[in-house]
């Protein structure tokens, strides 16, 4: 028996002594090996969550935000978007009577509650070196009341590139923000809806693009050259096609923006079925024809990652954020981004407590999307930290920025549209995991082992993330279940329950 | 016709002559092709509110009629006013949805068809046979055919049960203070009290008279308020209880020599009004009824703000399930929101009669055959068994397995949420059946129905059909020939004639001042009522 077999026994997961590994089928599904010839990303650029300013931070008590900070610190992230709206600052608009807009004025007052609060989030980032797309959710103005005439131009309006990059200015030069390394150029620019309900009616790839080039001049003539801007930030794989096919095509925008960002909102059964990283693939490989680069200059990110089933249009909120199999698809959703060659993911999102829907009769509910909800206005059960939580904050702990991912080399659904893993070998080789979900009603027996060279502890922790068995410590965050005394350099063999993502790793998360 | 075809063509020669002239864009309904070459159909449908056909269902349909589906929605309350606007703009989807009825459809649909707006369905529908078979059981469809073509596809309340020809426009009442009222001391001790409250909420109209008498007298000892409403009709409804003496629900009645006349000034009807007014003078209806609306929802408020015994609404299975949503909170719910069955002074229920399909689905003239057909495609396959599968259950394998026979589904396909319901989750085959059918014949078996509301409706429905078997169900309807007949002034007044009436009839109901018996006979002479009645007396021969 080889020295790397080793008896594993834990309470949860079924342990046994392997004696044949391996058969003569052509591809051995039942061992994992992560190899350098299956590294999917050389360099990963970790994990995070939308965390933007909160729309009415008089709704914190300073005990919530202080809560808040503390989830933060466990969840560790590396990336996130925030976003905001210049309507709040904006003042003394005079448009002098005339259709000329160049000879427009106005005024920022940026000493407002709405502005310290994402000055707090920016300092927050810029502290915990956490990089953020920071962005607009829209152009100025009214929905309905477009007073500010920019609807129709969106974001080739020549004051949008004015009004973002003083913002910026102002973060960047007067607050000392140095964590701001994307610009979203509008949120879901191909997201149009019609007009009174939406400001966006008018928006197109060519009229994004002008706003794109723009926002690049003005940036680069102010001295922000290091600011990129989010290629894209659409919504959908249709949507997302089309401004991945135009900027992919096009040798000036290629330029001018610094990724390929969108947003994903997943039905269940694409995920369930390992069909997200086939069309993640498709999607990568058609735009890699046009643009060499794609992978290496300018990388795909998920900004926005969520769950599409669930959702009440009415209170734009999620049925089942707070029931575990949201966690484990979105562990299923990152590990098949990953796979695809997704650089960085940010879920959507954080906290309850930033977004609200607004009410005709004047009221306000907070969206529930969040890992947890910041209002003392909600329930407890709201504020309780939800699964996703704890699914999340172990994928952000391992997947770090500067990380090495690993395919298993048999994650294609056509092998086995239920189960599927990646490898991990942290920056600098100084730690090493593994991340596995089994999405069947039956348990199932692996194998795994990490086949590159890393720093080995000695050590694997072992977490279970399943509505049976995850282990939350009296702190309240997420714990091991398991310490193993081995090394994931050696083949070991779990037996992963039905419905449960399996984190290995060789530092504790 | 004629006239209206010479200025319709006018319109639109005018319209496209603009557009001529301001290099327009191309044509509505050209055949346009997504990136993977399937055939784009923008879809346009009041229910498709809240879907993007982002959802893995729409998908199936894609890739199985090799087309890409954009739908987008009309809002409910500008329903008419976006229909027409596309029209006028000449921006039309390649499918429009409207909220079609007799009384609009020479002014809409006639015209539509004249103006070379709307498309005919092919003749010979039989490569489409559920939707064959469907259409062939519409109500009066004869009547929406022009030289033999129908330019559109009624939308069936129910491919089943099509026989149904009465609406849901009923009372809601609150059973559970009838019985608490019966059980006051007061009234236990009272060897002469005869209980309020009937074992299976059939009430005679004496029984309801009384009903509406005690709640008035307890409402405010029950619920500990300061306010009671006996009766609260929904705006649009007011005064309901003229349905039980009205002989048709709209404009235009016979007399007993066939002969068309104002059914708002006929005797069945003002016997019914003077008993409005007579429950609204003794404070049976409120004395704001005449202030509802439907934005300020007082209606609404006053019942499930516990001060309101009996409400009058459409009780569609959709408003009957909000209704029991908002009255959660109560103890005993079905008591709270018991449908009661009322029987008018001739003995009968009363309901208004309707067609058994509401708005229908048309085609853009422009649209290609071959367009046309996949449409007609997609529609034939969600009224086959597999097609209404995936639009209920979902994809089969996923959401559901097939186990002896019977659907079963599958956990991950039909999680629930915190709350342990089903979670919504977008289904553009069942969106897309609304194209077709209103899909009641589902319900039953739909896995977000809430049954409870359900069976209590559906035992309901069934009671109503055995009480007409029975000769103990008036159906008011509108004569056909009248109801469908198309006029000049009639197409375009009717509406406007129908709405200035119900004005009246509430002022004169809620006795609004200076506004006494002469002055509401008055607000019906004038030119538009005399010229649409002479119009279709001229075409009824009388």
């Amino acid at each position: 028996m080889s020295k790397a077999k080793r008896l594993i026994t834990l309470s949860l997961l079924t342990a046994c002594v392997c004696t044949i590994v391996g058969c003569n089928q052509k591809v051995d599904l039942d061992n994992m090996v992560y190899k350098k010839k299956n590294i999917v990303i050389q360099n990963f650029e970790g994990l995070g969550v939308e965390w933007g300013t909160y729309e009415d931070p008089d709704k914190l008590s300073s005990g919530s935000w202080e809560r808040s900070l503390k989830i933060m610190n466990r969840l560790n992230p590396q990336v996130t978007r925030c976003m905001l709206n210049y309507d709040w600052f904006i003042t003394n608009f005079d448009d002098k009577g005339d259709n000329d807009k160049t000879n427009d004025t106005w005024e920022y007052n940026f000493s407002n509650k709405l502005m310290n609060n994402t000055i707090d989030v920016l300092r927050y980032c810029n502290d915990h070196d956490i990089d953020v797309a920071f962005g607009c959710w829209n152009v100025p103005g009214n929905v309905r009341a477009d007073e500010y005439d920019m609807f129709e131009e969106v974001t080739s309006d020549i004051r949008w590139a004015k009004m973002t990059v003083d913002v910026i200015e102002y973060l960047v030069k007067f607050q000392g923000i140095r964590c701001i390394k994307y610009f979203v150029n509008s949120n879901e620019p191909n997201y149009t809806g019609q007009m009174y309900s939406s400001k966006n009616y008018n928006n197109t790839f060519e009229i994004w693009s002008k706003g794109v080039a723009n926002v690049r001049k003005e940036l680069d003539d102010r001295g922000f050259n290091d600011i990129k801007i989010v290629g894209g930030d659409t919504t959908g794989f249709e949507g997302t096609d089309e401004y991945f096919t135009g900027i992919s095509k096009s040798k000036t925008l290629r330029k001018q923006v610094g990724d390929y960002g969108f947003h994903v909102y997943c039905p269940n059964m694409i995920i369930d079925t390992g069909d997200l990283a086939v069309r993640i693939k498709q999607m990568y490989k058609k735009t890699k024809k046009n643009d060499k680069d794609l992978g290496k200059v300018r990388m795909p990110h998920v900004w926005e990652a969520g769950l599409y089933d669930g959702k009440d249009a009415a209170t734009d909120s999620n049925a089942y954020i707070a029931n575990y199999s949201y966690g484990l698809r979105m562990a299923d959703y990152t590990l098949q981004c990953a796979i695809s060659g997704v650089s960085s993911i940010v879920y959507w999102d954080f906290d309850d407590g930033m977004h609200f829907i607004y009410k005709e009769d004047g009221t306000m509910t907070s969206k529930g999307w969040g890992m947890f909800s910041s209002l003392g206005t909600d329930s407890a059960a709201k504020q309780r930290l939800r699964p996703w939580y704890h699914s999340s904050v172990l994928l952000t702990n391992l997947m770090r920025r500067g990380s090495q991912i690993f395919d298993s080399g048999v994650n294609d659904p056509k092998y086995d549209k239920n189960f599927r893993s990646l490898g991990v070998i942290g920056p600098n080789k100084e730690y090493a995991g593994v991340v596995a979900v089994n999405r069947d009603a039956k348990a199932i027996t692996k194998t795994f082992r990490i086949g590159e060279d890393f720093k080995d502890s000695g050590k694997i922790y072992v977490y279970i993330y399943n509505e049976n068995e995850l282990k939350i410590g009296e702190d309240g965050f997420v714990r091991e279940n398991k310490v193993l005394e081995m090394s994931l350099k050696d083949q070991i063999e779990l037996t992963i329950p039905n419905d449960t993502l399996v984190v290995l790793s060789s530092k504790e998360l | 016709m004629k006239n209206a075809k010479i200025i319709y063509g006018a319109c639109i020669t005018a319209l496209l002559s603009i557009g001529a002239l301001a290099g327009c864009k191309s044509k509505s309904g050209a055949d346009k092709y997504d990136k993977n070459g399937r055939l784009i159909l923008e879809l346009k449908n009041v229910y498709f509110n809240n879907w993007e056909g982002a959802d893995t269902y729409t998908e199936t349909l894609n890739e199985m009629f090799q087309v890409a589906i954009r739908p987008t929605n009309y809002v409910y309350g500008n329903w008419d006013e976006m229909v027409n606007v596309a029209i006028n703009g000449d921006n039309l989807t390649d499918v429009i949805h409207f909220n079609l009825k007799a009384y609009n459809f020479g002014s809409t649909y006639e015209k539509w068809v004249d103006g070379q707006i709307i498309k005919a369905l092919p003749d010979d529908l039989s490569k489409w046979p559920h939707l064959q078979e469907m259409l062939s059981h519409v109500s009066n469809i004869d009547r929406l055919k022009y030289d033999g073509k129908l330019y559109c596809i009624p939308v069936m309340s129910d491919i089943v049960n099509y026989e149904k020809d009465f609406s849901n426009f009923t009372y809601v009442y609150r059973r559970d203070w009838a019985k608490q009222i019966d059980e006051m001391p007061v009234n236990v001790n009272n060897p002469n009290y005869i209980p309020i409250y009937k074992e299976g909420d059939v009430y005679t109209w004496e029984e309801f008279n009384r009903l509406l008498a005690a709640f008035k007298t307890h409402i405010k000892d029950i619920t500990g308020t300061n306010q009671s409403i006996p009766l609260v009709d929904q705006p649009w409804a007011f005064p309901s209880v003229t349905n039980f003496y009205k002989e048709v629900p709209h404009c235009f009645v016979k007399d007993s020599n066939g002969k068309a006349i104002n059914a708002f000034t006929s005797d069945e009807y003002m016997a019914g009004l003077e008993v409005a007014k007579n429950l609204a003078s003794e404070t049976i209806y409120s004395p704001d009824q005449g202030s509802f609306t439907e934005e300020n929802d007082k209606a609404y408020q006053a019942y499930k703000g516990g001060f309101a015994g009996v409400l009058y609404d459409n009780f569609s299975l959709a408003n009957y399930i909000q209704l029991r949503e908002y009255m959660r909170k109560e103890p005993k719910l079905d008591d709270a929101t018991a449908l009661m069955k009322v029987k008018g002074p001739d003995g009968k229920f009363a309901l208004e009669g309707t067609e058994n399909w509401f708005s229908a689905t048309m085609f853009n003239y422009d649209i290609s055959e071959k367009k046309m057909n996949k449409i007609l495609d997609i529609m034939d396959y969600l009224l086959s068994e597999e097609g209404t599968r995936l639009a209920i259950y979902g994809k089969e394998g996923y959401d559901y397995n097939i186990v002896n026979g019977e659907v079963e589904l599958t956990e991950k396909g039909w999680e629930k949420g915190a709350d342990g319901k089903y979670a919504p989750k977008d289904n553009g085959a069942k969106y897309l059946r609304y194209m077709a059918t209103l899909g009641n014949d589902t319900k039953s078996f739909d896995p977000y129905t809430d049954m409870d509301a359900y069976n209590i409706l559906n035992a309901w429905t069934e009671e109503m059909k055995q009480a007409k078997k029975d000769g103990l169900l008036r159906v008011v309807k509108e004569p056909a020939d009248i109801d469908w007949m198309s006029t000049p002034t009639k197409n375009d007044k009717t509406e406007g004639l129908l709405a200035d009436a119900n004005v009246s009839a509430s002022k004169y109901a809620m006795s609004y001042k200076g506004f006494d018996k002469n002055a509401y006979l008055d607000s019906f002479k004038n030119a538009s009522w005399e010229r649409v009645l002479k119009e279709i007396n001229e075409k009824l021969g009388k």
